[in-house]
């Protein structure tokens, strides 16, 4: 087979053409397979949306807004005895994140259509029901013109004597997710006027919604002052900060000689934090993973997600070597002086399969041909004609390595 | 660079044999934007490419069994809707393909200066190009996608779609003429900027 310029220009282009998943293909494929077999990996429990629910999770959602039905794109489980455990789950408005999540199945060995509905946007931190927030009403004299510590003071000794009972306009709630240099914003009632807000007892905001970062994890403090009426109300509540993950990058190379592309695995620090590998479009999860990779640097993004839903992430430069090499030398002298006589490429006896081509530069005609380990001595194949002093030629070398990678290498050969 | 490594290429394998819609839909996901491109080769647009893909993915979902692992599983779904789309040309294919003896396909490419001024076509967009191969006749496209890009030669691609060997060379010369002609206005515009 002969392909000219024109074609090799219009082949390369044709193949970098690319194209975006359609969904719609895909539903009309799965409606044409065999129903899924869910005893057959114990990682696959298919899910289905917006159908008739068998079973309902109730979520604690980290700042999402308020929803009703999620479309679940799709969701990693576990299946224990009669438990399937949810870990977490990519709806269509990602990023959902589950606390965690169990779901009791009479027949779990039988598909189940799962419906997923938010209740409400919460930050769980704040507002969980699972932990309420030490939440204090009370009614204290106008304190102005105190620093922050004596204000604190004041309020503390005053409340013992003022309790006024539950001021239910008189709460806030926290927007965001609480980790370490992540903002959060505090919210209350926008009707009320003359708002402060004091947080840990030294920082003073202003206004119906305050954002702040905190620095340091840990239990933190936040008041909310409402002058009205010539007289003051606070509110105090306790949020918890929870500290960023601290991901690290180890690696192996897994060298396997014989073949272009090594097996790298990536691990991270083991433990309760969710972990997400990216490299060159390719994204896979967990604690350790398995990419492969080309001789060189290769770049690796990690991202951890802390069971809090903080997230970190970092990148980082994999070195790899010690993969097949193929060294293709550039120029060959036939002239029978017993130095550089023949031309081939060093390192293909290595590979499962190869083919050679070279081509007169001039016309682009093919004059040698080989799928053997045979050096060229720069005859010309079905001719009488031979290589001279100051020829050029174009070689192809496609090559199969034992790991069944394919790799083409295309180039110049002179002939001197 | 293979698009999954061995052991998480077996484990799909294993998963699609078993029916399991994660590993599938992972399959369908990767491997889309490549195979999708195939199909637009040999459609006439981008809904007949769909449609072959669609029957294509099927294909092998339904006969995953038979994947024996001697290439890459991308290979062989590769090859699996490359059939697809003969299939679909041999359907659609109502009278005999034309031939022109006299026309045979130019062996050993052309001369220096033309291989110089074809340097043009490289600054030819993606989109361009793949929208004049699908306005190619669907006879002189499969033979063009089965030489050019799937490296067949003659004798093979004559038996694929029961055509004569002068016929897959005629319409490979047409296919290339047809290509050109259909870019040139493209190119002289370029040519002139």
């Amino acid at each position: 087979m002969t392909m000219n310029k024109f074609d090799q220009i219009i082949a390369s282009k044709l193949n970098a053409s690319n194209y975006a998943s359609d969904e719609s293909v895909w539903k009309n494929i799965e409606k044409a397979l065999p129903t899924a077999n869910a005893s057959a990996d114990p990682q696959a429990v298919p899910f289905y949306a917006g159908i008739a629910a068998s079973a309902l999770i109730l979520l604690s959602l980290i700042a999402l807004p308020t929803l009703s039905e999620q479309k679940i794109n799709s969701a990693k489980v576990a299946q224990q005895n009669e438990s399937i455990l949810i870990n977490s789950i990519s709806s269509s408005s990602s990023p959902a994140q589950i606390e965690n999540a169990e779901l009791i199945l009479h027949k779990p060995q039988e598909n189940h259509e799962i419906k997923l509905v938010l209740i409400e946007s919460k930050s769980p931190l704040v507002e969980t029901s699972k932990k309420p927030s030490p939440v204090r009403e009370k009614e204290v004299g106008n304190i102005p013109n105190l620093d922050v510590n004596q204000r604190i003071a004041k309020e503390e000794i005053e409340s013992k004597g003022a309790e006024t009972g539950i001021l239910s306009n008189y709460d806030f709630k926290a927007i965001g997710i609480q980790c370490v240099d992540k903002s959060v914003q505090f919210e209350c009632n926008e009707k009320l006027k003359n708002i402060r807000w004091i947080i840990d007892g030294v920082h003073v905001l202003e206004g119906h919604m305050c954002e702040f970062v905190f620095e340091e994890e840990g239990a933190h403090e936040v008041v909310m002052m409402v002058d009205q009426n010539g007289k003051t109300f606070s509110v105090r509540k306790s949020i918890e900060i929870f500290d960023a993950p601290s991901p690290i990058i180890n690696y192996e190379v897994i060298r396997t000689p014989r073949c272009f592309e090594q097996s790298v695995e990536l691990i991270s620090t083991p433990g309760t934090n969710t972990y997400n590998w990216s490299y060159n479009q390719n994204k896979l999860s967990g604690n350790s993973v398995v990419f492969s990779m080309p001789e060189g640097r290769n770049n690796v993004m990690l991202t951890a997600i802390s069971p809090e839903g903080c997230v970190a992430q970092i990148m980082q430069d994999i070195v790899v070597d010690g993969g097949l090499k193929v060294f293709i030398p550039n120029s060959f002298t036939p002239d029978n002086d017993g130095q550089n006589d023949t031309w081939f490429a060093k390192g293909l006896d290595k590979c499962a399969s190869f083919n050679v081509q070279v081509f007169r530069a001039t016309d682009l005609s093919l004059v040698y041909e080989t799928s053997e380990l045979k050096p060229w001595d720069g005859s010309f194949q079905g001719s009488t004609e031979m290589a001279q002093r100051g020829d050029q030629f174009v070689y192809t070398i496609t090559m199969t390595d034992d790991c069944g990678i394919n790799t083409k290498e295309r180039g110049s050969l002179n002939s001197l | 660079m293979g698009i999954w490594h061995k052991h998480e290429e077996m484990q799909l394998v294993d998963g699609c044999i078993k029916q399991s819609r994660i590993a599938q839909k992972e399959v369908f996901s990767k491997l889309y934007g490549r195979l999708f491109s195939i199909c637009m080769r040999y459609a006439d647009d981008p809904d007949e490419a769909k449609d072959i893909l669609q029957t294509g993915f099927i294909k092998v979902f339904k006969g995953v069994e038979n994947y024996k692992g001697d290439g890459s599983f991308e290979g062989w779904i590769k090859r699996i809707v490359v059939n697809t789309a003969i299939d679909n040309y041999r359907r659609k294919k109502v009278k005999p393909v034309v031939t022109d003896s006299e026309l045979t396909d130019r062996v050993g490419g052309n001369s220096a200066e033309e291989e110089e001024s074809e340097s043009i076509y490289n600054e030819v967009p993606i989109s361009a190009v793949m929208d004049a191969v699908q306005k190619l006749s669907p006879a002189y496209r499969t033979v063009f996608n089965l030489y050019v890009m799937e490296g067949h030669n003659h004798n093979e691609i004559a038996e694929m779609l029961d055509i004569s060997v002068g016929t897959s060379k005629s319409n490979l010369s047409k296919a290339r003429l047809n290509l050109r002609k259909m870019l040139q206005p493209l190119v002289d515009r370029l040519s002139q900027e």
